[in-house]
């Protein structure tokens, strides 16, 4: 096949016959489609940096007085997630996180791994916490999460009173 | 969990979208891959459409959003002849007097071999100098007027 300049026009002709051919608008609609095609690589490419979720563009980390939270920026509607706490226990081997309830009213808590050995709601938060721990058989703390709602939400989490700002956007 | 009916609509709408920015050539000619390609796109459209909805009602709301939408989108083209253009396409001359308009082929990924196939399936034509005129259209398919009968015409 003989390669042309895109942006070079094509033949006119002269049917004789009756056809409704607008040269024109195909032009028009050629132009749209490579731009099409263009939007679609880019989407492709910035769903594998993980701008709709689970990727480089996504992946956060937050580290404060030796608490770090793991946890996704993006996410997509009824798709879950996972956000991976990682914090030491004081000298009475408590670790203690809280996370408020307007949290849970965007996302679902599907489990928490391990399970906290007391869990309780006081001032619109769920705090859990985890006693006598061991931190060389508990070096991480798991939530999977399910999230309920669209949109951007911005919660104040706390892992062993230390707050960690959480800014998260969901896709439908 | 989104409403169904808005669902319904966006997924009918990007479907549209998607299906013309791949040009008309590119499903009409269907090859064993296609067709997997074609099976795996519906699957994943059905999970987006249904989620974790699996109830009797909520399949009576999607079938009726798309049929509803369709109808829409049937009488917005019925009325505005553009709309028709725009979202069909419109036929394309890419033979004409027996001289392949390479230009035009090469807009649409279609090459001579393509319109040869069609002449001898169709007319049962052996030279592209026996076509008179060729016409990608919109469904995708070539038609052949052979010079002959552009004579009776």
């Amino acid at each position: 096949m003989l390669k042309t300049n895109t942006m070079e026009p094509v033949e006119r002709v002269h049917p004789t016959f009756p056809i409704d051919e607008n040269i024109e608008l195909h032009e028009k609609a050629w132009v749209i489609q490579r731009v099409g095609w263009a939007v679609l690589g880019v989407f492709v490419i910035m769903a594998c940096l993980g701008l709709f979720g689970t990727g480089w563009l996504s992946h956060a980390r937050l580290e404060e007085q030796g608490n770090v939270v793991q946890y996704e920026r993006f996410g997509r509607l009824s798709t879950p997630f996972s956000m991976t706490l990682y914090a030491p226990a004081d000298d009475e081997g408590i670790i203690r996180i809280r996370i408020p309830q307007d949290y849970f009213s965007r996302y679902e808590l599907q489990t928490i791994v391990p399970k906290p050995s007391e869990q309780t709601v006081e001032n619109g938060a769920y705090y859990f916490r985890y006693d006598h721990i061991d931190q060389a058989n508990i070096n991480a703390i798991r939530l999977y999460l399910l999230p309920k709602r669209m949109g951007s939400i911005s919660q104040t989490i706390a892992v062993n009173d230390t707050p960690f700002t959480l800014t998260q956007f969901v896709y439908p | 969990m989104m409403n169904p009916v808005i669902r319904g609509a966006s997924i009918y709408v990007f479907l549209l979208i998607i299906f013309r920015l791949m040009g008309k050539r590119t499903l009409s000619e269907i090859t064993t891959f296609d067709f997997v390609l074609l099976l795996v796109i519906g699957e994943v459209t059905q999970q987006a459409l249904l989620g974790n909805d699996f109830s009797i009602t909520g399949s009576f709301i999607l079938i009726t959003t798309l049929i509803v939408v369709d109808l829409l989108f049937s009488m917005i083209k019925e009325r505005f002849h553009l709309m028709a253009r725009i979202t069909e396409g419109m036929p394309l001359i890419i033979v004409e007097y027996g001289k392949p308009l390479v230009k035009r082929m090469n807009k649409c990924k279609i090459d001579e071999q393509d319109v040869m196939e069609a002449a001898r399936i169709n007319l049962g034509l052996e030279r592209m100098d026996q076509i008179k005129y060729a016409i990608l259209e919109k469904s995708g398919s070539i038609s052949i007027i052979p010079y002959e009968a552009a004579k009776k015409m």
